[in-house]
């Protein structure tokens, strides 16, 4: 079944766009960069602008990706055809789940590594001297928050059995509601964005907000419990 | 005849406090094509979901060939089967070509397997097949939607209204194509609210008000109105009547000669036999058949009791 979802995400469009808006989002980000074309600006003038479009396109359309995989059986009703292909519920939903992990990861590398091959060519350009090491930190970060945030989306269209109720309901939450939520000391603690921001933050070497274990138990506490929800749900519900 | 496919042993099944299907038993013959006829809302679709463990019931026991829902063998089951319920489930923005693609991938089929183009072939769409299926009609999408049911070569075949939407040349080639399943050893079970449709296509009916069983049987059976009509010659049509009467059947003449027969459950050859015994040879003698529509309005209107008893 995981040979099927794979090729779902090969041959339907939604996947493909994705990749295109981010290829060219990061490269109209450069362009500008290049386009000002200014004089006596430090490294971060420079690696700002396809980072920026990276940190943007990477966590939406990793977001967009894992709602995808999860609810497009679901939107497009034919989760009673992939049902009767594979009668094992279990097996369906860990080749989707599989399929879903892959592809955030494929992406979230393809939206940092971009990003990154792009700010090395615009200091490049600007000549000025790009420090790999703490950029591939930096970047590498950025990507794991990506990857979680798609995960995220993937375990709430799972739990709503719906791509754009899961997608709404991640993007919302990672662009507002999260970051106003990590504004009350309590509750903040415990929220899936400030975990990855703190998980990222360990990566980049900077200063976390939250220790590496406590940040990774709190992401991996938001994934598991949704996901287990939204696996019962799956395999005792009837898929009408 | 080659035994039971699908069983239904007192099944229910409900949504909230709305009982679905409602103590329901029937079986399917293998190689036979059994139409499930119902009103809106009788509760044939969820029938066919509970056919595929879709959905899953509250009571009873469900067979299919020979495995119940939650045994290991179930799955396996499953797999032997093709499926079309409710709309067409098809992906939109892909070509048909596509749609057979990623579902043959699940069934162990190669991107470029010829029985893909074959099947395209089979339900009319081999020359849209490259087309993006969101410009097509509702009847291409149950075209292509006919085409993923028969994908996997399936032993039982499970159709919801596979003619919705179809032009009419479409509706016989449908019909053509379900009719000719059961010689490649395939048992098909459709619904349609298209009773004269239906007429033409299944051997055998299940006819379902509020999830529970109203009547089955032969096609034959179903719409027979427990008449034979006797054509004699027109002289003799009143001594036929006396005759028949002698017999123990009711008969009335009517005009030109044809004898309307109640034959009481007794064969039409015993007709025939009382006849001739008589030294009256009738021309023609054949049952009299209502359409399904008017015997399957009847059935609703009484509950079925005529048709159970």
């Amino acid at each position: 079944m995981l040979r099927v979802e794979l090729l779902k995400i090969r041959r339907l469009p939604t996947p493909r766009w994705v990749f295109i808006v981010t290829f060219l989002a990061v490269l109209v980000a450069s362009a500008v960069v290049i386009g000002l074309r200014p004089t006596g600006q430090d490294v971060d003038w420079y690696v700002d602008g396809p980072k920026l479009a990276g940190e943007i396109m990477g966590p939406v359309g990793a977001i967009i990706l894992g709602a995808w995989i999860a609810g497009l059986d679901f939107a497009s009703k034919t989760i009673r055809l992939s049902a009767t292909m594979q009668p094992s519920r279990g097996r369906l939903l860990a080749a989707k789940l599989a399929a879903a992990v892959i592809m955030v990861v494929v992406f979230s590398a393809f939206a940092f590594g971009l990003a990154f091959g792009a700010a090395k060519g615009c200091t490049l350009y600007g000549d000025v001297p790009f420090p790999v090491e703490a950029q591939l930190r930096d970047f590498g970060g950025a990507a794991l928050q990506a990857a979680l945030w798609g995960l995220l989306g993937f375990c709430f269209a799972l739990l709503l059995r719906s791509y754009i109720a899961g997608l709404v309901i991640t993007l919302v939450l990672a662009i507002g509601v999260d970051s106003l939520l990590q504004l009350i000391p309590t509750v903040g603690r415990y929220m899936f964005g400030s975990a990855t921001f703190s998980l990222a933050d360990s990566i980049a070497q900077r200063s976390a907000e939250f220790p590496v274990p406590e940040a990774a138990g709190v992401a991996a506490a938001w994934l598991i419990v949704l996901f287990v929800l939204g696996a019962i749900r799956f395999r005792r519900g009837d898929l009408a | 005849m080659a035994g039971t496919v699908l069983s239904f042993n007192g099944v229910s099944k409900s949504y909230g406090s709305v009982k679905a299907v409602d103590d329901l038993s029937f079986a399917v013959e293998a190689q036979s094509v059994t139409g499930l006829l119902g009103p809106n809302g009788a509760g044939k679709s969820t029938v066919m979901k509970l056919c595929l463990g879709l959905a899953r019931a509250k009571e009873g026991e469900i067979e299919l060939f020979g495995a119940r829902p939650r045994s290991r063998a179930f799955r396996p089951a499953v797999r032997r089967t093709g499926s079309q319920i409710e709309l067409p489930a098809v992906y939109e923005r892909v070509s048909a070509r596509r749609n057979l693609e990623i579902h043959g991938a699940g069934f162990g089929m190669r991107r470029r397997d010829p029985w893909i183009g074959e099947v395209l072939d089979l339900v009319g769409l081999s020359g849209r097949s490259e087309d993006r299926v969101k410009g097509f009609s509702m009847g291409m999408r149950q075209r292509l939607s006919l085409g993923l049911a028969i994908l996997n070569r399936p032993e039982l075949i499970i159709l919801d209204e596979p003619v919705n939407g179809l032009d009419p040349a479409g509706v016989v080639e449908v019909r053509e194509l379900i009719r000719s399943l059961p010689s490649g050893g395939t048992t098909v079970l459709v619904s349609s609210h298209l009773l004269d449709e239906i007429e033409r296509t299944v051997d055998r009916v299940l006819i379902i008000r509020d999830g529970s069983l109203v009547t089955e049987g032969a096609i034959d059976e179903i719409v027979s109105s427990g008449y034979t009509l006797v054509q004699v010659a027109r002289r003799e049509s009143r001594d036929a009547v006396d005759v028949l009467t002698a017999y123990g059947m009711g008969a009335t003449a009517g005009e030109g000669g044809r004898v309307r027969v109640d034959t009481g459950g007794r064969p039409a050859s015993d007709v025939a036999k009382a006849l001739a015994d008589a030294g009256i040879y009738p021309t023609e003698l054949r049952p009299e058949h209502n359409d399904l529509e008017s015997t399957f309005l009847g059935l609703l209107d009484n509950g079925g009791a005529d048709a159970q008893g």
